[in-house]
């Protein structure tokens, strides 16, 4: 009886081992197969996985909900007319005046070429840098792979636009030859910034289609997006600009858009 | 002797665990299946929902609706009968709610205006629309299958017409329309084949806020929403359909779905949007 009770200990220190071996080396193989394939661990929301295979790369969904007086009945800050976009350009993107320069040159042949419009010569136009003004209160509520705070990320948007002023509208060129869009439609080439936890992911879009406020003062967002985090992609969604008070100027936003990446792009 | 087998039995157990775990993750790891994590909910938010669809199928007019719009009424009612798992005597009541909707709002008679097309419709589930994100549940990659369908009215009118009710006086173009029906979002299963029952499901009721119009690039999607245990909630977003030719299309369909409508707590918010 007495040389039971060490063996039955033996047995057992055996069985242990043998689990805390498989254990340890399975998770070994784990972890080496998993970094051996570049994956990284999720941790917050799961990235779709569709029919279509829109977003399997990953999404974001971006929402703005507040309620100002705006300077001008835009979301733009400073206003249409006098917002340059440059305070976004330096403080926020921390460029050099060359490298705004640059970006400034690209945004204007994107212009010319995607929808046939000189910003030099065409006087039926403003074309202006931009920054979105903070007020909107836009956030990123959901970011594949991202625990996202319930108080969502903070997003900066800024870039350069176009907007139509001539009252008669223009007819486009470029890819969109004969297409006429009417006043205040805009075009727009720029740049969402979320401000996450551990990192920065930069998202630069350009006007897929031409930005055209409804006679409900609302219009469809729709972007070819390129980022740091999932690359390229489309963003999709609705601005909606109720303008609460015509005299105070007091607007209330509701945007909803959804970055998939890879996206979903016109046929045009 | 028999405890001695069990406890033999337990140790086997825990070996096999031990090493079952850690091969199931490898697989998993392996074929880049990615875990199902639970959305959180933004602040000031009771729900929140993200839609998106992005089927690739051949429409029978460019539309997406089942049977397209012109024969789109029996399908939307077999919508009714079979996903909403209506009587013929609660269609009825359902298609005059939604009559009583649009003559209020928007003026429409929808069953003696020549410039409206009134026609119940399902949105083909082709289209593949599901729910990619709700907050405080854990979904699937492949989201949850969202049925959609209910009572329509279209200015088929090529002038158009002009609103009655709270949009009195405006003048809309043909191919505006209103809307007033319901997703079906199914938790379990693909949602498609299984799961009829109302087992597992939540329902969300919508109707226009606004008239939707369309252009050859789809339409905003504005609507206002409602559910049992949500409350009242605002749908935003869009369908861009893009034609791939030889009469396939992917409806690039993107909706954010927030109850209540614009979130913060504050109720001066909710009044006005």
């Amino acid at each position: 009886m007495k040389n039971q009770k060490p063996q039955k200990r033996k047995t057992w220190l055996l069985t242990l081992s043998i689990i805390m071996t498989a254990i340890v080396s399975l998770s070994l193989i784990n972890t080496t197969f998993a970094t051996n394939n570049n994956l990284k661990k999720i941790k917050g929301s799961s990235t779709p996985k569709l029919h279509g295979g829109t977003a399997d790369n990953g999404y974001i969904v971006f929402v703005a909900n507040g309620r100002f007086e705006s300077v001008d009945g835009s979301i733009l800050k400073d206003g249409i007319v006098n917002g340059d976009g440059l305070n976004f350009q330096k403080n926020v993107m921390n460029r050099t005046n060359d490298e705004i320069n640059e970006l400034r040159q690209e945004a204007i042949n994107f212009f010319n070429q995607r929808f046939g419009i000189d910003v030099e010569t065409n006087t039926s136009i403003i074309f202006t840098g931009y920054e979105m003004d903070p007020r909107i209160n836009l956030k990123a509520f959901t970011v594949s792979g991202e625990k996202v705070p319930a108080n969502g990320y903070p997003v900066d948007d800024g870039g350069w636009a176009i907007i139509i002023t001539d009252p008669a509208g223009i007819t486009l060129g470029g890819s969109w030859d004969g297409f006429h869009i009417p006043a205040n439609s805009m075009l727009l080439f720029g740049e969402v910034v979320i401000n996450t936890d551990s990192d920065i992911i930069n998202v630069h879009y350009e006007s897929d289609t031409p930005f055209v406020l409804d006679q409900f003062n609302a219009a469809q967002v729709r972007f070819k997006s390129e980022n740091n985090k999932f690359g390229e992609g489309s963003i999709g969604g609705i601005a909606r600009l109720n303008m609460l008070n015509s005299e105070s100027l007091l607007l209330q936003v509701d945007i909803k858009n959804i970055l998939t990446a890879p996206g979903i792009l016109s046929e045009f | 002797m028999k405890s001695k087998n069990l406890s033999q039995s337990i140790k086997i157990l825990f070996i096999l665990l031990a090493i079952s775990l850690p091969v199931a993750s490898v697989f998993a790891h392996g074929l880049n299946i990615e875990k199902s994590r639970t959305s959180p909910l933004p602040s000031g938010y009771s729900k929140y929902i993200v839609f998106l669809g992005d089927g690739v199928y051949q429409s029978v007019d460019g539309s997406i609706m089942t049977g397209g719009i012109a024969n789109a009424n029996e399908p939307g009612l077999e919508f009714q009968r079979n996903i909403m798992n209506r009587s013929e005597d609660e269609i009825a009541t359902q298609r005059q709610k939604a009559l009583d909707f649009f003559q209020e709002r928007f003026g429409f008679n929808g069953e003696n205006d020549p410039d409206i097309l009134f026609t119940a419709y399902e949105v083909n589930p082709k289209n593949e629309i599901h729910a990619v994100t709700v907050s405080h549940e854990k979904v699937p990659r492949k989201g949850w299958f969202v049925h959609d369908g209910g009572f329509m009215a279209l200015v088929i009118n090529p002038a158009g017409t002009t609103l009655g009710g709270e949009f009195s006086g405006i003048h809309v173009p043909a191919n505006t329309s209103v809307v007033f029906g319901e997703y079906k979002v199914m938790r379990a299963g693909d949602g498609k084949d299984n799961n009829k029952n109302n087992e597992d499901t939540f329902v969300i009721r919508y109707r226009s806020k606004e008239p939707l119009a369309f252009t050859q690039f789809g339409s905003v999607v504005r609507c206002e929403l409602d559910n049992d245990d949500y409350g009242p909630g605002f749908n935003g977003g869009m369908f861009g359909p893009v034609q791939l030719g030889d009469g396939f299309l992917q409806p690039n369909i993107k909706s954010v779905l927030t109850f209540p409508p614009l979130g913060p707590n504050n109720q001066h918010n909710q009044d006005r949007f």
